[in-house]
């Protein structure tokens, strides 16, 4: 029988000394929430000796989602990474992608685990996971995410633990975890709620491959969000009464269905707006990130109960949180990322999913992640999920950005994230589109005159006019006229007179 | 007895109750189980009132494709205004492509759901193939079920075909089951492909059928072309494959339920999974059911199939009707949000083979519009299957009309599977894994192992001149190829393509 003590103390350098060039390492995090934090560090410290002494060294990276701070950042920074998947956002990190230096493969968040157990992306070397606790035999009590990090503590070779003090422990009472076994052996998931709890309150490992265990005492680092504009206020507006208009016609029941809201300023806005609205009921939220706009509106009892896989809290929040555990545990339940992004349950559930795109064509495709098509801001992450499976799919941007040298509604998208079969309902400052049951011309008309910024709706009503009549109309030799311009310009429409009105 | 018998109708007097702007759903999936002599006199008497310079065009939804019974009948009419949620019908296809039509191609698991949401407005008939419809409106549903059971639900008005031709034992196969509204739903207790949980019968409020109309007649399928040179090499590498993953570990012995396309390529897979004797039996979870199921369900290879409907030749579905007592218990038909919903999918682990009209070099598939613009028959199924499945493989020509077109081209102008859901494609020339490869990995093993060599050096040098970025594009020349068959009929003019041919 295992005793406590029995896994070995390390210190960080001594943890990262045993994390070879060209291992595949898995840590813990979805955003900086539940990320390891000493041995990336001490990691990104081992990279730079052994490059200054002419050595080779760089990792193959995975996580949760994106964990910039903690991880991305210092492994970047020190060109540690050779190879990383499924998500970042880390300024360096993604300078480095761009530039071709780092293989960075963006996936849809809930197949990772799936990935993991088939094998598809080679043997997991090491998991590094945050914990409050491991049980001699092997139970890990996650922190603030729980993420692919079951996935990691199943699947790895090597086990390195980090164990925070900083949290609380009472975690463990919002936390519910379950592997979903290879098929074809599976069951449901028999969840038919938010709140519903069908696993374990930790995550399991094999003992004997625990290698070490690292004490730390350090809060994640979020940053707490500017205060979103006037466009990202007007586009909750539009978000709002769009929704109110729905319940009115019975297409949204009384008792309203579950949330799931992007990470960001626009989604924090339309958070407070429903939050502030009578006629929208008390609701619930099945989402993959509970951020701080939240714990208020759980406190006044307007957000009921909260599915997701991380508590991206800024310390004030989480300390809000941890200050009323009684009430905030029963409230709020913290998933594996295959379980909160999974499309059977969104469908079953009915999610009502908003996120944000950095543009969007004029029949409905969305770009959420590659500038140009080319420069990758941040990836996939979860939105494909919520936006395929969603009831209804809401995708918000404002209409212009950069004082109006870019148009957000654009010709074609030079990437698409998510298609016009699974996007319905396209907002911007200026209006919003309702797709359902529209073919693309009248997709089309819809967008340009509801969403597209003024400045820019004859320059694309022109280009429907000229282009290639079909089933959706396209000129191949300008779809992407406004991309060359911008790159070339330094600004979509090189004529628009961009002096009054466009702020 | 409180229910009256249904008014018996001529189909002429049937279609007097639709009128010039009415949306109406008819049965029909996979060109089968449509209605046959409504649809005829609706054409008969669109062409009538056209012929007085009265208005008369109608809404039309259905399962899926409807074919020469439905689509073709009144397209020649011109008697469709608004199409949902997909066909295949070569005038229907022309009239959308000329815009006189409105089209929507949707995903069509999301049918049912988005009719009984109101989404689309109301349904104000349901036009529904029957073998039978009881007094207290229990209808058996001939060979496909599709979106038929919501149809028969939300319709304000109903009118059955009983079509004494097909067997009555097809209630045997049948399972349907409805969906409640979110967000009080549960999980589907599907297993396996074979597990039956639903009921033999659709139901309608007897109150609401105006009129039933009887017929005698089979469903017509246009033959599929038998697999040529080219599907044979396809299926090698896709057996070669599977094979390979099987040995290693990655799919398990007992291997996983399958899920193909329609098509010679999806045949030709379909035949050389049969022949391998490597491969064990194994069970299909699918659209459709076609011919060589069929058969290699006579020679025990297909243990069981699951699909919405029994796309079958005349020849093979009087096999299967004198022999039912074989084929009742291997055969299981559902509606379409069954067959194609995201989570049984996912749950049982298909392997998901279909084809594209084309790929790009980043992994992006086509399978449906024709530079973007000319729609060839829509989204379908495909794509949920590819989004969902445990191993998604898309499989296409490398090139086409004698080497006029490559299949592998730099972007596709339209996208209906993206690369964040691909992982494997095959071509004649070979295949390529993409799994864990990051965007320049990827354009490498498809120019290298799927492009046809004739066009090898010009997607190189494609790469070679495009933006840097984590995925590099050119947005001046991504549509070179296309805009070069637009106008001079082959996408490099200068190919010599005798060479190509004999390739």
């Amino acid at each position: 029988m295992s005793t406590v003590g029995v896994f070995p103390d390390l210190t960080p350098e001594a943890a990262a000394a045993r994390i070879l060039h060209g291992a595949t390492v898995a840590f813990s995090g979805f955003t900086n929430s539940g990320a390891a934090k000493l041995i990336p560090r001490a990691i990104a410290a081992r990279a730079r000796d052994l490059h200054k002494w002419g050595e080779p060294y760089k990792i193959r990276v995975l996580t949760g989602a994106s964990s910039s701070e903690s991880i991305d950042e210092p492994l970047a920074a020190a060109d540690a990474i050779a190879w990383r998947a499924p998500y970042q956002s880390a300024p360096s990190l993604r300078r480095q992608i761009n530039n071709e230096e780092v293989d960075y493969v963006d996936m849809h968040l809930s197949q990772l685990s799936q990935t993991m157990l088939s094998g598809f992306h080679g043997k997991l070397n090491f998991a590094v996971v945050e914990a409050t606790e491991v049980t001699p035999d092997g139970r890990v009590y996650l922190t603030t995410s729980v993420g692919a990090t079951p996935a990691y503590l199943k699947y790895a070779d090597y086990v390195l633990i980090e164990i925070n003090h900083f949290h609380s422990k009472r975690l463990r009472e919002m936390a519910d975890i379950l592997i979903l076994p290879p098929p074809p052996h599976r069951v449901p998931v028999p969840l038919h709620d938010p709140l519903t709890k069908v696993g374990m309150p930790y995550a399991v490992v094999d003992p004997r491959r625990i290698i070490g265990i690292i004490e730390n005492n350090e809060p994640d680092r979020i940053q707490p969000f500017t205060p979103g504009d006037w466009r990202s206020r007007k586009i909750a507006d539009h978000v709002l009464n769009f929704l109110l208009g729905e319940m009115w016609a019975k297409r949204i029941p009384k008792e309203f269905l579950p949330l799931q809201s992007g990470v960001g300023n626009v989604g924090n806005a339309v958070m407070a707006v429903l939050g502030e609205t009578p006629d929208i009921p008390p609701f619930t939220m099945y989402t993959e990130v509970f951020q701080d706009s939240l714990v208020d509106l759980m406190e006044r009892g307007k957000l009921m109960a909260a599915s997701t896989t991380s508590l991206t809290l800024t310390p004030d929040a989480l300390q809000q949180v941890y200050g009323n555990m009684d009430f905030f545990a029963p409230r709020i339940v913290l998933r594996p990322q295959e379980i909160s992004n999974h499309p059977g349950v969104m469908l079953r559930l009915g999610v009502i999913a908003m996120n944000t795109a950095l543009e969007v064509d004029i029949y409905g495709n969305v770009n959420s992640s590659h500038v140009f098509g080319t420069d990758v801001m941040n990836g996939v992450g979860g939105s494909g999920e919520f936006t395929r499976n969603a009831y209804l799919s809401i995708y918000m941007c404002p209409s212009i950005a950069k004082g109006g040298k870019i148009s957000s509604i654009v010709p074609m998208c030079p990437h698409i994230d998510n298609n016009e079969h699974s996007v319905q309902v396209v907002v911007t400052e200026q209006g919003l589109a309702d797709l359902r049951g529209l073919g693309p011309m009248q997709r089309a008309n819809a967008i340009i005159e509801n969403c597209a910024h003024p400045a820019y709706r004859d320059y694309l009503h022109r280009y429907l006019e000229k282009a290639r009549v079909g089933h959706i109309r396209h000129d191949l030799e300008t779809c992407y006229e406004l991309h060359l311009n911008l790159m070339e310009h330094g600004t979509m429409l090189p004529d628009l007179d961009l002096g009054n009105g466009f702020e | 007895m409180p229910f009256k018998p249904y008014p018996r109708l001529t189909p002429e007097e049937a279609v007097t109750s639709i009128f010039d702007g009415a949306t109406v759903a008819f049965s029909g999936f996979g060109n089968v189980g449509a209605p046959k002599a409504i649809p005829r006199a609706l054409a008969a008497r669109a062409r009538k009132l056209h012929g007085r310079g009265e208005p008369f065009k109608i809404r039309l939804l259905t399962g899926a494709g409807a074919g020469v019974d439905v689509d073709e009948a009144l397209a020649q009419a011109r008697a469709i205004s608004w199409r949902a949620p997909y066909q295949s019908a070569a005038t229907l296809r022309k009239q959308i492509n000329r815009q006189e039509v409105e089209y929507l191609d949707l995903l069509l698991s999301h049918v049912p759901q988005t009719v009984s949401s109101g989404f689309l407005g109301k349904v104000d008939l349901a036009v529904i193939e029957a073998t039978e419809i009881t007094p207290d409106g229990r209808v058996f549903l001939t060979t496909s079920v599709g979106a038929s059971p919501t149809y028969l639900k939300c319709a304000d008005r109903v009118l059955i075909e009983v079509n004494r031709y097909h067997s009555k034992r097809l209630r045997e196969m049948t399972d349907i089951f409805l969906l409640s509204s979110p967000p009080h739903r549960n999980p589907f207790p599907a297993l396996e492909p074979m597990t039956k949980f639903g009921w033999s019968y659709a139901v309608v409020d007897p109150k609401r059928v105006i009129g039933v109309v009887e017929t005698d007649e089979p469903d017509y399928l246009d033959p599929i072309s038998p697999p040529d040179a080219t599907s044979d090499r396809i299926a090698e590498h896709v057996v070669r494959f599977l094979f390979d993953e099987m040995h290693a570990g990655r799919i398990p012995e007992a291997f996983l339920p399958v899920q193909v396309g329609i098509g010679s390529v999806a045949d030709g897979v379909l035949a050389a999974l049969g022949k391998n004797p490597y491969i064990p039996p194994f069970k299909v979870y699918n659209l459709v059911i076609l011919d060589p199921m069929i058969e290699l369900m006579e020679q025990g290879k297909v243990v069981g199939a699951s699909a919405t409907s029994l796309s079958l030749s005349a020849d093979v579905l009087n096999r299967v009707y004198r022999h039912m007592d074989f084929f009742v218990p291997r055969i299981v038909l559902r509606p379409q949000e069954i067959s194609n919903h995201p989570a049984i999918i996912r749950r049982l682990g298909v392997i998901a083979l279909n084809s594209a009209v084309e790929v790009d070099i980043y992994g992006n598939a086509n399978a449906s519009h024709l530079f973007g613009t000319d729609i060839v028959n829509g989204v379908g199924g495909s794509s949920e299957f590819t989004r969902n499945s445990f191993l998604p493989i898309i499989m296409c020509p490398s090139i086409a009309k004698g080497g006029r077109i490559s299949g592998v081209v730099p972007m596709c102008p339209h996208i209906d599977s993206n690369e964040h859901s691909v992982q494997v494609i095959v071509t004649e020339q070979g295949l390529a894994d993409l799994r864990g490869l990051g965007p320049r990995q990827r354009a490498t093993a498809i120019i290298e192992h799927c492009a046809h060599p004739a066009y090898r050096d010009y997607l190189r040098s494609y790469l070679e001149g495009s933006r840097v970025g984590h995925i590099r594009h050119n947005l001046k020349e991504c549509y070179r190829l296309h805009r070069n068959y637009l106008e001079y009929g082959a996408m490099l003019p200068e190919l010599d393509l005798a060479g190509i041919s004999a390739a």
